[in-house]
């Protein structure tokens, strides 16, 4: 699989291979606890048995779904955010720390109020208002390469911006938007087969458009003079990057809302284990990603029984801090 | 002639920093491009490998425009080295280098045997063998400079650019990246134009000097032509005296003051 980087990549492999089993093992946990808890055994006879009653709705009827969507959810995030930080060069980039987010959710809103009828396409209009920020957000952080502090606080501002907008429009149609639950709650609590089936579309191509990347985002990272002069058009790589990364930050906004901190913290963690190769890069923030969300989410199920807490809560406690040792690692290096 | 540069106008904003600029460059010849800071050099180099675009002008390779290549066949023909580069603290010498082989890959493909054999080949060259595996941010800086020109050979090039390749580095570090640079050059052919900001160095290195003021090719020569008391004078504003290496055949200068 990896294309340059000869060394270490067995050891990156067993890494991988053991980031699957990990997703696996969320996944059994995921489906088997919360207001009631099951055995491996239960779960297996409520996945392959249809005559298994209750058994059979709640676990493959409920919560199957949902840890699906739990897993999509967090591999649209991860992947979104590996992509934003080799676009702007920069790991505190994510789709919530740059307000990509935002943008997807309020050009959602404006669908959903302007055009109820056209409710299903809610992932074009979130990937509309996601890319056309993360444009403006390159453009007004990008001076000879991207100015991180500039890059937050045009994310802060914009973010701030679009998310009053998306107060007035709650407050003033809220008939409109009794449709798209998850999207406007911000959480996995309506994950249905159809929200499924719903959003795979858009996440399996984004997915596959991430294929063909790796190679030359590596090129990128080696800034964009020498990847110029090794060939590569960085301006238009850059606008692809962006149309993909967009692609997946909305998808996961379409159904789970804004949750935050998924795309800032898994590639960060993804490439302190397998290191900066995309090749390697890709595939461990897509397990990863789906682990957290199905693990956060499984928590957030369990925490504060017989009540749940969304996932967007659990992340935000999670991320918000980690951010800051971003934030104050990097002030340090002075970077 | 090789290829050049024919009346190139760049500008950021208001000020205009190459206007109408031409030069060509010989087959097989180290060029140094010298001048004073901001005047337009590192521009001029980055039109090379189509990052920027002049507002009026061409650089043109065997009478054609560069911008009728297409990116990756003009990445098989001339290497651009920025002055400045930064790369992921885990990328090692050996994978750094290896980056040099994308404009000769076809999409999707991966390096075949011939790729990563001529990526030894650079390595050896280069003397970077025993760093293969080191991280190249483990390096220390004459070491770094050497592993970035070895990517840019393992394009393997017929032009080699380079952005002030000696900045930042101590005068055994210059002496050893120069005289790679020239050996690479005289053994394999390689034509090399680079902004030198030692006039010295660049002429004991340099085939030729092209000197860059106001915005214009200002006068190009031997190094021998070139410096003299009344060239410093005009394009860096000092007074010196210049003397004749004989060991090296090659002058050189000692500074007086600023005019």
């Amino acid at each position: 699989m990896p294309l340059f980087n000869r060394t270490k990549t067995p050891q990156k492999r067993l890494i991988l291979l053991v980031l699957l089993l990990l997703y696996l093992a969320s996944l059994l946990v995921g489906v088997g606890v919360g207001a009631n808890r099951y055995t491996a055994g239960q779960v297996l006879s409520g996945l392959l048995n249809p005559n298994s009653g209750n058994l059979y709705t709640i676990i493959s009827g409920v919560r199957l779904p949902r840890v699906l969507v739990a897993s999509l959810v967090g591999v649209c995030l991860s992947l979104s955010g590996c992509i934003l930080q080799g676009v702007m060069r920069n790991d505190l980039a994510s789709p919530s720390t740059i307000g990509v987010t935002a943008g997807a959710s309020f050009a959602g809103y404006l669908l959903l109020v302007a055009m109820p009828h056209m409710a299903h396409l809610l992932p074009i209009g979130a990937f509309a208002g996601a890319f056309a920020t993360t444009l403006l957000i390159y453009a007004l952080s990008n001076q000879d390469g991207v100015n991180p502090a500039r890059m937050i606080l045009s994310g802060l501002a914009v973010s701030a911006m679009l998310g009053a907008f998306n107060d007035i429009i709650r407050l003033f149609w809220s008939e409109n938007l009794a449709g798209a639950t998850g999207f406007l709650v911000g959480g996995l609590g309506g994950a249905t087969w159809r929200q499924l089936w719903g959003i795979l579309p858009y996440a399996l191509a984004g997915l596959a458009a991430c294929l063909l990347l790796p190679r030359r985002l590596n090129l990128l990272m080696l800034g964009d003079e020498v990847a110029e002069s090794l060939g590569l058009h960085t301006e238009a790589f850059r606008l692809l990057l962006i149309a993909i990364s967009s692609l997946l930050a909305a998808s996961a906004v379409s159904v789970a809302g804004i949750i935050s901190f998924v795309g800032l913290i898994v590639p960060h963690i993804a490439r302190l284990l397998v290191g900066s190769d995309y090749h390697h890069l890709f595939p461990a923030s897509v397990l990863l990603g789906a682990v957290t969300l199905v693990a956060c989410d499984t928590v957030g199920r369990v925490i504060i029984l017989p009540g749940e807490m969304p996932v967007s809560v659990i992340m935000a406690f999670i991320g918000a801090p980690f951010f800051l040792y971003l934030l104050r690692r990097k002030a340090k290096k002075g970077g | 002639m090789y290829f050049g540069f024919e009346d190139i106008h760049i500008a950021y904003g208001d000020k205009k920093v190459l206007r109408g600029l031409s030069a060509d460059f010989e087959k097989g010849s180290i060029t140094a491009l010298v001048g004073p800071n901001g005047c337009g050099k590192s521009s001029l180099l980055r039109i090379l490998s189509r990052g920027v675009r002049p507002q009026r002008g061409t650089a043109w390779l065997d009478g054609r425009d560069i911008r009728s290549y297409r990116r990756r066949e003009l990445a098989q023909r001339i290497a651009v080295l920025p002055q400045l580069h930064s790369a992921p603290g885990d990328i090692d010498v050996r994978t750094l280098i290896s980056y040099g082989r994308y404009p000769h890959l076809r999409p999707g493909r991966r390096p075949t045997p011939k790729d990563m054999a001529r990526v030894d080949a650079v390595m050896a060259h280069t003397g970077l063998c025993q760093l293969a595996d080191q991280p190249v941010a483990s390096l220390s800086g004459g070491e770094r400079q050497r592993a970035w020109i070895a990517l840019a050979v393992c394009q393997d090039p017929e032009i080699l650019v380079l952005d002030e390749p000696t900045t930042y580095l101590d005068v055994s570090h210059q002496v050893d990246v120069l005289e790679m640079v020239r050996r690479l050059n005289r053994e394999q052919g390689i034509t090399v134009v680079m902004v030198l900001h030692d006039l010295n160095l660049a002429a004991r290195y340099a085939d030729r000097l092209c000197a860059i003021k106001d915005g214009v090719l200002y006068l190009s020569g031997s190094p021998a032509e070139v410096m003299t008391d009344g060239f410093l004078r005009e394009v860096f504003g000092v007074t010196a005296h210049v003397y004749e290496d004989e060991i090296n055949g090659c002058p050189y200068f000692i500074p007086e003051k600023v005019v």
